[in-house]
C-alpha cells in the first residue's frame, strides 16, 4: 500500500500529498507552509530557555508539533478527522498537556524539577486579567481627533480662509526647516498673528516652481514665533509631541542666515514656566477661548486627566479672515509631503474629512475647495466665489475673478487715469468719491 | 561660423539673478526687478535688515503709485497680459515679464532696465532688415525712393501704430505702477505743446534747408539716414527734443512697442521665431508697390533708361483709336523700342496716352521680379542651399 509505505519515510500526510502535487521531492514554496508552531509552542520553547536547563531549545520542526503518525493500515480519512478535531479542539489546556507531553516522550530530555501544577496559582498569564476599564490609563490612551478641535466651517468664507491659513502656516514652516505638522496643534492665535496671516499673500515662483509667500512688516517672525513659542497652546495636541530640541534648533536656523526670527529669549521662557504653573486655566485671545491643558499633566500619568481633556474640550470657534486674492487655490503644491501636510490643517481647520483620492487627485487646493462647498445648504451667493470652485474657470490666465463688484473706480485706475482725476478734484476743493471730507 | 548664443546673452541681460553669485552686481539689490524671471524669495534674514526705507515686500497702493511702471510680479496675475500674449500666438518661451515690458515706453520709465527702449533698438534693426532684404530680393529694380516708401508702408511709424490697434492693445490714460501691465504706457503730448512737426521729407528730393543741401541726394540717404530715408536724429537732436516735449504720441509709443516686442522674441526664442513672427505680422499685409511711383517726366525717363540699357529709343505708335472727332475720344498708345513693346497706354487725348504708356513700360521694369525669391537671411538657416548671386539694379535714372 501507497500509505504504508510512505508512512514508512516518515514524513507527514500534508507534505506527502504536497510532494505528490509538485510531483518532486523538493516542492517550491515554504518549508512549512502550514504556519509553524503556535504561540504555545513558541512560548513554551522561550520559557525553556529562559529556565536554563541547559539544554538547547530544540527548533520546532514539522514531525514535533504534527499529531501523531498514523498507525501504518489506518485509512487516510480517520487521520483527517483526528487532525482536524485536534485543530477546533486547540485549547489552553490541551496545548499545556501536549506541551508537558512531548518532554515525557524524550526522556533524555525530561525536567527533572518540573513540578505539576495542581491549582493555576503562580502559572504564568497570558492576557488582560480582570476587566479591561480597571486597567490605568496610559498616554497611549489618550486620543483626540484632530477634527474635533474646530467646529465644522459653514461658509465659504470660512473654508477659504482655512485653505489660505493652512498653506501659510506650513510654507512657513518648510521654509524654516521645521516639521510641516508642527501647526495642528494651534487653535487660536493672537490678535497680531491673525492679523500677519490675513495679510500674508502667497505666490508661486515659476522660477523655483514653488510657492513662495509675501509676509508684510515682519509677519514671517511672527508667524513662526507664534508656532514654535506657544508652547501651551501645544501641548492640548497629545498626538503631536513638543520635540525638546525645538527651541535649541532655531539659533542654529538663525546662525545659517536661513531665518530672522528669534528664539525666544530667556524671559519669555520663565513667562511660559510661569503660566504653566496653572494647569487648566483659560487665556482670552480677543474673545477666543482656548483650553490650555500643560505638558506635566499629560505626563503625570493619572488618567483621569486624559479623560477630561478629551472629553471636556469643546470644538472651538474659528476665526475667519477675509483673503484678499484666491489665486493660491489654483498654485501646485509640490512635493506630496507639502500637499499633504497643507490638507492634513486644512481638514483641520475646517472640521471636514477629505477623502484619500482627492489628495493625490489634483496638485492644486481647487478641487479640494470646491469638495468642502460641495454640501453648503445653498450655492454661494457671490459670482466670484461661484467662479472659484469651478477649476475649469480658475484655472484659465486670461481670466481675472475679483472679490468685489468692479467700479468705474477701478477701471480709471487700471487705465492710470484715477490719480489725475483724484489730484484734479483735491486741487480744486471737490470731494473724491461724491462725498466731503469731514 | 560661430553660432550664437542668444538664451545665454537673454539670461544675462535679463535675469541677472540667474547668473554666479559671484557677479552679481549691486544693481541687483534693488528691489525693482527687471528680469524676465519672477522676483527670487528673499530670505527674511536679509529683508529684515534692509527694511528701513526701503521696498516692503508687499507693494502697497501708495508705493504702487510711486512707481513709474508697473512692478514686474503684476505681469503675471494681469488677464490682458495673457490674452494678448495668446491673442498673438508668441512662443511660451516669450515670458509675460517681458511681454510686460515691451509695453512700457521710455518716456513713462526713463530707466532702460524697465522700458522697452534696448529691445526696440534691436527690434528695429531686425525689422528694417528683413523688410528691406524681401522688397529688394523681391523687386530688384526698383528706384530707392520707392523702396524707402515701400519700407515706410511696411514697417513705418504709422504701419505699426496701425499694427498695434489691430493687435488690440490699448493705451494706459497715464503711466503708473498702478497700471494694468496689459495696456500700452507712454507719458503723453501735452494738448498745448508746439510738436514741431515738419513734413516729412519722406521720397521728397527736394533739399531741406536744416540739414543742408549735400546730404539730401538719395543715394546719400542709403548711407547716412535711417531706413526710411529720413534724417537721422543725432545725439544732440534728441537731447533736445526730450527736454523739450515731455512725451509722446500714441503713434512713437506704439512704434516702440513693436519693435520691442520683436527684439524680445529674437532674444528668448531665436531667429527662427522671429522670422516667421515677421512673417505672420508684416509681409502678410497687402501692399501695392505699384501705386507708389510717382513719375514727373516718364517720356524722358524711359528714353534716358533705354539709352542706359542701350535699348533702341522709344518710339510711341498708335495702337488704336476711337471717336477722334467725337467728344469722348480714346487714343490706345504702345511705345515701342524697335519691334519691342515696352508699354501701352490708353488716354482721351495723345499725350496723356502716350504719358500712360511710357508709365507702363517704366512700371514693367522696375517691377520685375525674379520668379524665384531667395532673401540673404535664408543663409543662416543650417543646410541652406547655396547662393545664387541677385542682380540688383544700379542705380537710379538720373535726369
Amino acid at each position: 500500500m501507497q500509505s504504508t509505505r510512505d508512512a514508512s519515510s516518515g514524513l507527514p500526510w500534508t507534505e506527502r500529498i504536497r510532494r505528490k502535487m509538485w510531483g518532486s521531492d523538493n516542492p517550491p514554496g515554504l518549508k512549512d507552509p502550514y504556519g509553524g508552531p503556535g504561540y504555545f509552542e513558541r512560548r513554551r520553547q522561550e520559557a525553556q530557555a529562559e529556565r536554563g536547563r541547559g539544554q538547547i531549545p530544540t527548533e520546532p520542526t514539522i514531525v514535533e508539533h504534527e499529531p501523531a503518525l498514523p498507525e501504518p493500515g489506518l485509512p487516510e480519512m480517520s487521520t483527517l478527522e483526528e487532525e482536524s478535531a485536534q485543530n477546533t479542539e486547540h485549547s489552553h489546556a490541551q496545548d499545556m498537556m501536549r506541551s508537558r507531553s512531548v518532554p515525557e516522550n524524550d526522556p533524555e530530555k525530561e525536567d527533572l524539577t518540573y513540578v505539576q501544577a495542581e491549582t493555576w496559582n503562580g502559572l504564568e498569564q497570558v492576557g488582560l486579567s480582570g476587566h479591561w476599564s480597571e486597567t490605568p490609563p496610559t498616554p497611549a490612551d489618550s486620543f483626540r481627533p484632530y477634527l474635533a478641535a474646530f467646529e465644522k466651517a459653514s461658509s465659504w468664507k470660512e473654508i477659504l480662509s482655512a485653505l489660505h491659513q493652512a498653506v501659510v502656516e506650513v510654507v512657513t514652516l518648510r521654509d524654516s526647516r521645521l516639521p510641516l505638522t508642527y501647526s495642528l496643534g494651534h487653535i487660536a492665535y493672537k490678535p497680531d498673528v491673525l492679523a500677519a496671516l490675513s495679510t500674508t499673500t502667497i505666490e508661486f515662483d515659476y522660477h523655483s516652481k514653488q510657492i513662495v509667500l509675501k509676509y508684510k512688516d515682519g509677519g514671517r517672525r511672527l508667524m513662526v514665533e507664534a508656532i514654535l513659542g506657544d508652547d501651551l497652546q501645544r501641548s492640548i495636541s497629545p498626538y503631536e509631541p513638543v520635540a525638546e530640541t525645538t527651541y535649541a534648533e532655531v539659533p542654529a536656523l538663525e546662525a545659517n542666515g536661513d531665518t530672522t526670527f528669534t528664539a525666544p529669549d530667556q524671559e519669555s521662557q520663565e513667562l511660559r514656566s510661569q503660566e504653566a504653573d496653572f494647569p487648566g486655566q483659560d487665556i482670552e485671545y480677543d474673545g477666543t477661548h482656548t483650553f490650555v491643558a500643560t505638558k506635566e499633566e499629560m505626563n503625570n500619568g493619572n488618567g483621569d486627566q486624559y479623560k477630561n481633556n478629551i472629553e471636556d474640550l469643546p470644538p472651538q470657534k474659528r476665526t475667519a479672515y477675509t483673503v484678499t486674492s484666491a489665486d493660491f487655490i489654483t498654485m501646485p503644491l509640490e512635493p506630496l509631503e507639502l500637499r499633504f501636510a497643507v490638507i492634513k490643517r486644512a481638514s483641520q481647520l475646517t472640521g471636514h474629512r477629505i477623502p484619500d483620492p482627492l489628495i493625490t487627485a489634483r496638485q492644486s487646493l481647487s478641487s479640494i475647495y470646491s469638495y468642502l462647498g460641495r454640501d453648503r445648504d445653498s450655492p454661494p451667493k457671490k459670482v466670484a466665489d461661484r467662479l472659484l470652485i469651478k477649476p475649469d474657470v480658475i484655472n484659465l490666465p486670461n481670466v481675472h475673478i475679483m472679490p468685489r463688484r468692479e467700479t468705474p473706480v477701478d477701471k480709471d485706475k487700471r487705465l492710470g487715469r484715477w490719480k489725475i482725476i483724484e489730484a484734479e478734484l483735491h486741487s480744486k476743493g471737490l470731494p473724491v468719491l461724491g462725498k466731503s471730507r469731514v | 561660423m560661430k553660432r550664437l548664443r542668444l538664451l545665454r546673452w537673454s539670461d544675462t541681460v535679463l535675469s541677472p539673478r540667474t547668473r554666479p553669485r559671484t557677479i552679481i552686481s549691486p544693481q541687483c539689490q534693488c528691489r525693482r526687478w527687471q528680469s524676465a524671471t519672477h522676483q527670487p524669495f528673499l530670505r527674511e534674514a536679509h529683508s529684515s535688515k534692509d527694511v528701513q526705507g526701503q521696498v516692503p515686500d508687499t507693494l502697497s497702493e501708495e508705493h504702487l503709485l510711486r512707481l513709474p511702471s508697473p512692478p514686474i510680479q503684476a505681469a503675471s496675475s494681469s488677464a490682458k497680459l495673457a490674452a494678448l500674449h495668446a491673442r498673438l500666438q508668441l512662443p511660451s518661451r516669450l515670458p509675460l515679464q517681458v511681454l510686460a515690458r515691451t509695453l512700457v515706453d521710455p518716456s513713462a520709465d526713463p530707466s532702460p532696465q524697465f522700458n522697452n527702449n534696448p529691445f526696440s533698438i534691436l527690434g528695429n534693426d531686425f525689422l528694417g532688415y528683413y523688410t528691406s532684404e524681401y522688397i529688394i530680393c523681391r523687386y530688384p529694380r526698383l528706384p530707392l525712393a520707392v523702396v524707402f516708401a515701400a519700407m515706410y508702408a511696411y514697417v513705418g511709424p504709422k504701419a505699426l501704430a496701425a499694427i498695434t490697434r489691430e493687435w488690440g492693445v490699448e493705451a494706459a490714460a497715464h503711466p503708473g505702477g498702478e497700471v494694468d501691465p496689459g495696456y500700452l504706457q507712454f507719458r503723453r503730448v501735452a494738448p498745448e505743446s508746439d510738436m514741431g512737426s515738419k513734413p516729412s521729407a519722406l521720397i521728397s528730393p527736394m533739399p531741406d534747408a536744416s540739414s543742408g543741401w549735400k546730404r539730401r541726394g538719395i543715394s546719400s540717404r542709403t548711407v547716412h539716414d535711417d531706413e526710411f530715408g529720413d534724417v537721422r536724429q543725432s545725439a544732440k537732436d534728441k537731447e533736445a527734443s526730450s527736454t523739450a516735449i515731455e512725451g509722446v504720441t500714441e503713434e512713437k509709443a506704439s512704434t516702440n512697442f513693436v519693435r520691442a516686442l520683436t527684439g524680445a522674441l529674437y532674444l528668448h526664442s531665436g531667429r527662427a521665431a522671429v522670422k516667421s513672427f515677421f512673417r505672420e505680422h508684416f509681409m502678410s499685409r497687402q501692399l501695392n508697390i505699384a501705386s507708389l511711383f510717382n513719375f514727373r517726366h516718364p517720356q524722358r525717363d524711359l528714353s534716358r533708361l533705354c539709352a542706359r540699357e542701350g535699348f533702341q529709343s522709344p518710339v510711341a505708335r498708335i495702337v488704336s483709336e476711337t471717336g477722334r472727332k467725337s467728344r469722348h475720344p480714346v487714343f490706345v498708345i504702345g511705345v515701342f523700342s524697335g519691334h519691342e513693346k515696352l508699354g501701352e497706354g490708353a488716354g482721351s487725348s495723345l499725350d496723356e496716352a502716350r504719358t500712360c504708356a511710357a508709365v507702363a513700360a517704366l512700371k514693367g521694369w522696375y517691377l520685375y521680379s525674379p520668379t524665384e525669391l531667395r532673401v540673404p537671411s535664408e543663409m543662416e538657416e543650417p543646410g541652406a542651399r547655396k547662393w545664387d548671386r541677385l542682380l540688383v539694379d544700379p542705380g537710379d535714372i538720373v535726369v
